[in-house]
Formats: structure tokens, sequence, C-alpha cells
């Protein structure tokens, strides 16, 4: 009966709808499996769907890690032609976002072969905007904490650098991290805590150096 | 991705300093263009990608057309052999129109087919050119006759005495005399054909008797005869006794004459 209520909760009188309160909340969105195989079946509406969930994140991921923004979005638009291309042979085995960045990693390895442009260049200015509300003077040393952690963050060895993003930007665990870069998880783990630590060593130096 | 994330696995590893402060810098967005590119593309590749029903429709189509091959192929290795006189040369066949043309009574139809791929002034000529042979067989019955305005006469005119000699007369069955015999009733219907429309509205009935004191329609009193020839004399003769009752008593002479030429043995009544 609760499912039922939870499926119609506009239609049910007040009475009922307060024993559903304590109901474990649902997540209305479908997962992202479940829109890759409505995609899988030609629904375009359930890939913009999908797309919009992980864009922004996938791009930030790229251009971090190639620290360079032609080359970022030309990897970011070859993993989506490349997630468009394979939707017919697409099995929700795993999760989504482990096959996103599995294929964006191998998109960016396949990258370095080819070329070493982003070793040795790096056009990406850190993101210095101002939150309007913030005081002046936590805005002025937040700005620079996050200028430091930019900086610091070009810094780090790329699988250092690869793991920190993987860890950040799409979210995922130790294991699917380990399962998208091909390393085994004691390594991954070793390689976020030595980021984090410098990233942490980087923020906290004092403002003078800036 | 500004909310905080829970990872039990890696919380002795992170630190929520760095990872706040890295979440309040990274504020960059696909540029729209990318957006729009990357849409764009999955909208074009949005097609339904083949179903394994669908994928069984090649094989069968292949297999469909290689059995109404097979099925076409052994229908045609079944069928009868076609008959040899459609694959005779043109030769053989232009003979047998020949031979349509002597018989009597579709000699008026099968002229024209015989000549119709030709020009009126081709089948002129060409009758000109032949008349030797026209005399071969006519100038005993038709080069005597008085005619002056008539086609055949006129050309019998240029004939060369060709009455045919006695000795060959008892050879007159054999091929070449058969053939040669054709070609000129051939050549008599080209005459015919090549006359003049005010010739043919002069002609009288043929039932009539003035049918055969036509000088033009002599030759065709002869016609019959020739093909009596080949024959029986006993139709020859009644061709003979035709020409008398016409009044043509010296055409019917000459006829008898040429009938006991050819056939010693029969005796005249």
């Amino acid at each position: 009966m609760i499912d039922a209520i939870c499926l119609n909760p506009g239609r049910l009188p007040l009475s009922r709808t307060r024993a559903v309160a304590y109901a474990p909340a649902m997540d209305p969105a479908p997962e992202d499996s479940a829109l890759m195989l409505r995609y899988k079946d030609g629904d375009v509406d359930a890939f913009e769907t999908l797309y919009r969930r992980h864009n922004d994140a996938l791009y930030r991921y790229l251009l971090r890690l190639c620290r360079h923004r032609d080359t970022a979005e030309d990897i970011f638009q070859e993993v989506w032609g490349k997630i468009i291309k394979s939707r017919a042979r697409y099995r929700p085995t795993a999760k989504f976002t482990t096959f996103l960045y599995r294929v964006a990693h191998n998109c960016f390895i396949d990258h370095i072969r080819r070329n070493q442009r982003h070793q040795n260049t790096a056009d990406v200015e850190p993101d210095t905007q101002a939150n309007p509300g913030d005081e002046p003077d936590i805005e002025t040393e937040r700005k620079l904490a996050r200028r430091r952690l930019d900086l610091a963050l070009q810094d780090l060895p790329e699988e250092q650098r690869d793991v920190f993003l993987l860890h950040e930007e799409s979210g995922l665990s130790l294991d699917q991290i380990s399962h998208v870069t091909g390393v085994n998880r004691e390594t991954i783990k070793s390689r976020l805590r030595y980021a984090v630590k410098k990233l942490r060593t980087a923020i906290s130096e004092p403002t003078e150096t800036s | 991705m500004t909310n905080e994330r829970s990872h039990p696995d890696t919380d002795d590893v992170t630190d929520p300093l760095v990872s706040r402060t890295y979440r309040e810098s990274a504020s960059e967005r696909v540029p729209d263009a990318l957006d729009r590119a990357v849409l764009q593309q999955a909208k074009q590749n949005s097609s339904k990608p083949y179903s394994r029903s669908i994928i069984w429709l090649r094989p069968m189509a292949w297999a469909a057309t290689i059995g109404l091959s097979l099925a076409i192929v052994i229908e045609l290795a079944n069928l009868p052999q076609p008959d040899s006189a459609l694959l005779a040369p043109p030769r053989e066949e232009s003979r047998l129109d020949l031979n349509r043309a002597l018989t009597p009574q579709s000699s008026e139809a099968a002229a024209p087919q015989r000549f119709e791929h030709e020009a009126p002034e081709t089948r002129a000529r060409k009758s000109i050119d032949d008349q030797g042979r026209v005399n071969l067989l006519n100038a005993p019955t038709l080069g005597k006759t008085e005619a002056p305005n008539s086609t055949s006469e006129s050309m019998l005119e240029h004939v060369p005495e060709s009455a045919p000699e006695p000795g060959r007369a008892s050879g007159l069955k054999s091929d070449a005399d058969i053939f040669r015999l054709q070609d000129a009733r051939v050549l008599e219907v080209a005459e015919e054909l090549a006359r003049s429309p005010e010739d043919k509205s002069r002609e009288p009935d043929a039932g009539s008797d003035a049918y055969f004191a036509s000088p033009a329609t002599a030759a065709r009193v002869s016609m019959p005869c020739v093909a009596e020839i080949l024959d029986t004399p006993e139709t020859w003769l009644e061709c003979i006794v035709k020409l008398e009752d016409a009044g043509l008593d010296e055409l019917a002479s000459e006829q008898r004459e040429q009938l006991l030429e050819a056939f010693p043995d029969f005796e005249l009544p």
C-alpha cells in the first residue's frame, strides 16, 4: 500500500499522506543505465537527460586532466561520440559513471600517445571569480586558496591528478576508480592519499607566498 | 558538483577542506557549442539499431534470392527444345515462303509478305533483272500475247527466246527446274503488285469471258497451269481446256505441246 501511495501521492487524502511521511524518499529520476537503455531504443530525450547529468563533471575532469582547453573539448566530444556509437552494445553490468569515465580515461591515454602537447602547455586559467555575497576578506582568502589549489593540481603527477579528479568529479569509489584506470585498489588509494596531502599543503601555505 | 560526497572507503585519505576548495574552484561549464554538437550527434545516431528479428532479414533475403534463382534455372533447363524450323537459317525460311507463294490459293496473299519490306522501285527493278527467268517458263504462253500496254508484255519484249528444248522437258521435275519455276512464280506475283492501280481497276471479273481476253490477264491464265505442271498431266490438261474455253486457242495449243513434251506417255483425249 505504501508503494501505491508513493506512486500517486496527489490523489490521496491528507490522512493518508501523513502515513507515508516516514517512507523512504523515492528518486523520481531514472537511473543512468535506464536512460542509456532508452536511448539505445531511440529515445533522444533520455540521452539528453543523461548528458546533462554528466557533461559538466566530465568536462572539468578532462579540462583539469589535460590542462588544455581545446584538447579537453576534443576529447570530450570524442568520449560522447563513442558513447553514442556504442549504445547498441551497452549492457548495464556496471555503473554508467564507471563506463563513462573509463571511456574518457582511455581517450585521454590515447591522446597522450598521439601527441605530447598537454604535457608542456597549460592554458587553463584558474577560476578566480568571487562569490558576490561573501565578505571581502573571506573571499580574498578563498580566492587565494583556490588559486593555490589549481596550481598545485597542475603540478601533481599525472596519475595522482587523475585519481584525485576521478574521485572529486565523478564520485567514484576506490574500487570503481581501480576499474576505470586498470590499477589495483591499493595503488589508487596511495595515489589519492599523496595527492590530497600535497593539495592540502598547498592550500595551507602562508598567504605571503602568493 | 557542489554537494558534499561521502566515500566510506576514502574517508581516511580525503580532506574536506581540499574537497570544498576544489569544488569552489571547479565551476567550468561545457560551452554551448560543444553541447549542441554532442546532442546533434546523438540525434543523428538515434535511429534504433537493428533488432534481432531485423538482423535475420538479410540472410533470409539472400536465401530467398538464391532459391528463386535456382528455381528459374531449373525451369529453364526443363523447357522443351525449340522447334528446328524456328532455328533454320533465313534462307530456308524464304524458301518456305516461296513454296507458299506458289500455291494458287495463297498466291495473292503470300506475295505481299515476300516483298513487303522492299520499296516499289526495288520490286520493279528486280522483276526486270529477272526477266530471263520469267520467260524461261512463260515465253511459250505469254510471249505471243498481243498486249502492248501490259507490264508483263513490255518485259517479255526484251526477253530472248528461250523455249524449252525437247530434251529438257523430260527433266522438268528436277530440283533446279522446280526452283526456277518457283522463282518465276514469285516474280509474276511481284509484277502484279507493281502494276498500277488503274490496271487493277480495269480488271474484269475472273468469271467473265473477258477475263482471259485481256492481254494483262493473259499471264494470269498461265499461272494455274504453271502450278499444275508440277502436279499431274490431268490437271495441266484441265488448264488447257480452260484456255480453249476462254478463246485462247494459240496459247492452249502451245500448252498442249508442252504437255506432250513433258509427259510423252500421256495420251491426249
